[in-house]
């Protein structure tokens, strides 16, 4: 199997920089992305760590300034033409002509790729926007903006759909339901690079993640070995936790209070945590692990930090921003 | 598809509503200028001409001796040969009393051209906002993801932006031209429209209506290149400001490639412009005013380099661009 059949996207040390009026702003530095074919494969970081200047070069919409883009195999822009068939995308917020109603905006969009007509109202069905596609996209609530969006990038029957902060400013009615639709397009054997900053909702919908921020991969993989990777957590509760955490400390763990509790960290056999205790009689009464989700790694790897926009050249401190992780030289499956 | 696309704006039926309301007020001044005199206007005419006879009749020469012993007096200051024009001086002559109504056979082309640059304005503003708004609303980079040959995404907006334009000026010169008929007729002014003067105007409303495709085209072209129809209009309005009204005036060799002229030109099949020559002679400054042809030709290269240099420099600019 070659790379181009394996991984949808594939970029090399892609860099893009911004001129602004304090100096040179770098958006996207050295990224190098795998998002394999089939799945959801979550784009993760926080505003401004340059998820969506990337997901605009894999578009063509902006230019890099070094590194290659390879989509399907096919270099990007330059065969963005052949490619471009196999790709959905929604940038940031859906962008349509205001006074234009759906049906409207899609119908123009159907004519431009030579889709049948019949396949704007299939893709208005599939999106349950068919009773209000003749009213003006300006009437619409967020989430059908979001819906028609999405629509319009099923126009071309997509092997790829690249959904850039695509539950931003929606209500939890309008988040699950473009969760339960990316969840569905994944599982018809399409690939979704889906980009957000909100980890738990992703966390719930995606098999791979990239994890970015100040422009650089920090973390990459399935979302087990992205959390596996640093371990769980095991809660014990004890009778004298303080004699407990000397005795599990003593044995090389790593304890730390969680109110009447501990939470005993770097031991994935709860079983090892009851015979050390037992021994000292001390009985457990809790045991609980507790599993480290994705936002946890995600903050873990920022170490609370801001990794959102860098700020411009001379202004960055020395080393930049937090080293990339095990995980990203790990790459994903 | 495209043309589809701009035709559905509201902005357009807005702009047709706007030329159409622009060419009844010219249509309203028209109608007073054609209006035959009333008789109370022909009674006011007659009693001034009564006056003025009898004035040159009871004073006509003592008007003729002063003038003549103006004209002398000035020419022994200047030391030189002046004319007061008193030679001509005469009873005055009824029709200057009684002035005529325009009749449209001289005035068709020069009335068309005069609106034609008003309406020419508003399709180029039909060709900025339909791709600045695009531009600004951001669903040029949607449309950018279905098609990503940003060439052929520019031409086929201006190519639409040109087709939507023709039509629209040929409509609206078309109401105009029917609308100066219909004012003239109701006034009985219409003159006498030979074959030759539908013949100038047949080519006056066809050179119009290939102007506004193209201006609408260049438009468009703009609209992309400065990406809101605001900053467009402004830099439109500013260069008619600072450099056809302003430098047009101070630097007499721009005149023939200022944009009022060679649209014009355009039009009206040619036309002419003034350069003041000024010497310094004993007597002063003489200033002799003397009146310059641009022909139909020079208009047209003008105008043709004017509209390749938008539309290189938008290509140029939108090829690389990053589009937000």
């Amino acid at each position: 199997m070659t790379v181009a059949d394996e991984y949808a996207v594939v970029t090399k040390d892609l860099r893009k920089t911004y001129r602004t009026a304090r100096g040179t702003r770098v958006a996207v530095d050295s990224l190098s992305l795998r998002v394999p074919v089939g799945g959801v494969h979550g784009f993760l970081g926080p505003n401004g760590s340059g998820k969506t200047t990337t997901i605009r070069m894999l578009l063509g919409l902006v230019r890099a300034d070094a590194g290659r883009i390879r989509i399907f195999g096919h270099h990007v822009p330059e065969a963005l033409p052949e490619v471009v068939g196999r790709v959905g995308a929604i940038v940031e917020s859906p962008k349509f002509l205001p006074s234009f109603s759906g049906r409207r905006s899609l119908t123009l969009l159907a004519d431009a790729i030579d889709a049948p007509t019949g396949r704007v109202d299939e893709v208005l069905e599939a999106t349950a926007l068919r009773e209000r596609a003749d009213d003006a996209f300006s009437a619409y609530s967020l989430g059908m903006k979001q819906r028609l969006a999405i629509a319009a990038t099923l126009l071309k029957r997509p092997d790829l759909l690249i959904f850039d902060e695509p539950t931003n400013g929606l209500d939890p009615a309008g988040i699950h339901e473009i969760r339960t639709t990316m969840r569905r397009l994944a599982d018809e054997g399409r690939t979704v690079l889906v980009s957000s900053h909100i980890l738990a909702e992703v966390e719930q919908v995606a098999d791979t993640v990239s994890i970015v921020g100040r422009g650089r991969l920090l973390a990459t993989g399935t979302v087990a070995e992205v959390i596996g990777d640093r371990g769980g957590a095991v809660r014990v509760g004890v009778p004298d936790p303080a004699r407990a955490a000397q005795v599990l400390a003593a044995a090389g763990l790593t304890v730390r209070p969680d109110g009447d509790r501990l939470l005993v960290e770097g031991e994935r056999e709860p079983g090892r945590i009851t015979w050390l205790l037992a021994q000292q009689n001390l009985w457990v009464h809790e045991l609980t692990p507790v599993r480290a989700g994705l936002e946890g790694v995600f903050l873990e790897l920022t170490q609370g930090t801001s990794l959102g926009a860098p700020p411009p050249d001379g202004d960055a401190p020395p080393g930049g921003a937090a080293a990339p992780s095990s995980a990203a030289a790990g790459g994903a499956r | 598809m495209e043309v589809r696309r701009i035709r559905a704006r509201r902005l357009v039926l807005l702009v047709v509503l706007a030329g159409l309301g622009a060419i009844a007020l010219v249509l309203a001044g028209t109608w007073q200028s054609a209006r035959p005199l009333t008789d109370a206007q022909i009674e006011d005419a007659e009693r001034q001409y009564a006056f003025a006879l009898e004035d040159w009749e009871a004073n006509g020469e003592q008007m003729v001796a002063d003038c003549l012993e103006q004209q002398e007096r000035e020419s022994e200051l200047t030391g030189g040969p002046v004319d007061f024009g008193c030679e001509q001086m005469g009873p005055p002559q009824e029709e200057w009393f009684f002035p005529q109504a325009n009749e449209l056979a001289q005035t068709f082309v020069p009335l068309l051209s005069s609106t034609a640059t008003l309406l020419v304005l508003l399709v180029f503003a039909i060709g900025v906002t339909s791709t600045a708004a695009e531009m600004s609303s951001g669903s040029m980079s949607t449309w950018l993801t279905f098609v990503p040959q940003r060439m052929r995404v520019l031409f086929s907006k201006v190519g639409a932006a040109v087709l939507v334009g023709l039509p629209l000026t040929l409509l609206l010169v078309l109401v105009l031209v029917a609308g100066l008929v219909g004012v003239h007729a109701a006034n009985d002014a219409l003159g006498d429209l030979t074959g030759e003067v539908w013949t100038d105007v047949a080519w006056t409303v066809l050179r119009i209506v290939l102007l506004g495709g193209v201006v609408a085209g260049v438009g468009a072209a703009l609209g992309v290149l400065l990406r809101h129809t605001g900053v467009a209009l402004g830099v439109v309005l500013g260069y008619a400001v600072v450099v056809e009204a302003i430098l047009g005036s101070l630097v007499t060799r721009l005149q023939p490639f200022l944009l009022r002229t060679t649209m014009t030109g355009w039009i009206e099949g040619g036309t002419s412009y003034w350069v003041n020559e000024c010497t310094v002679t004993e007597r002063g400054t003489e200033c002799m005013g003397t009146e310059v042809p641009v022909s139909l030709l020079q208009s047209s290269l003008v105008l043709v380099v004017a509209v390749a240099v938008v539309l290189g420099v938008t290509a140029l600019v939108f090829r690389r661009r990053d589009v937000g």
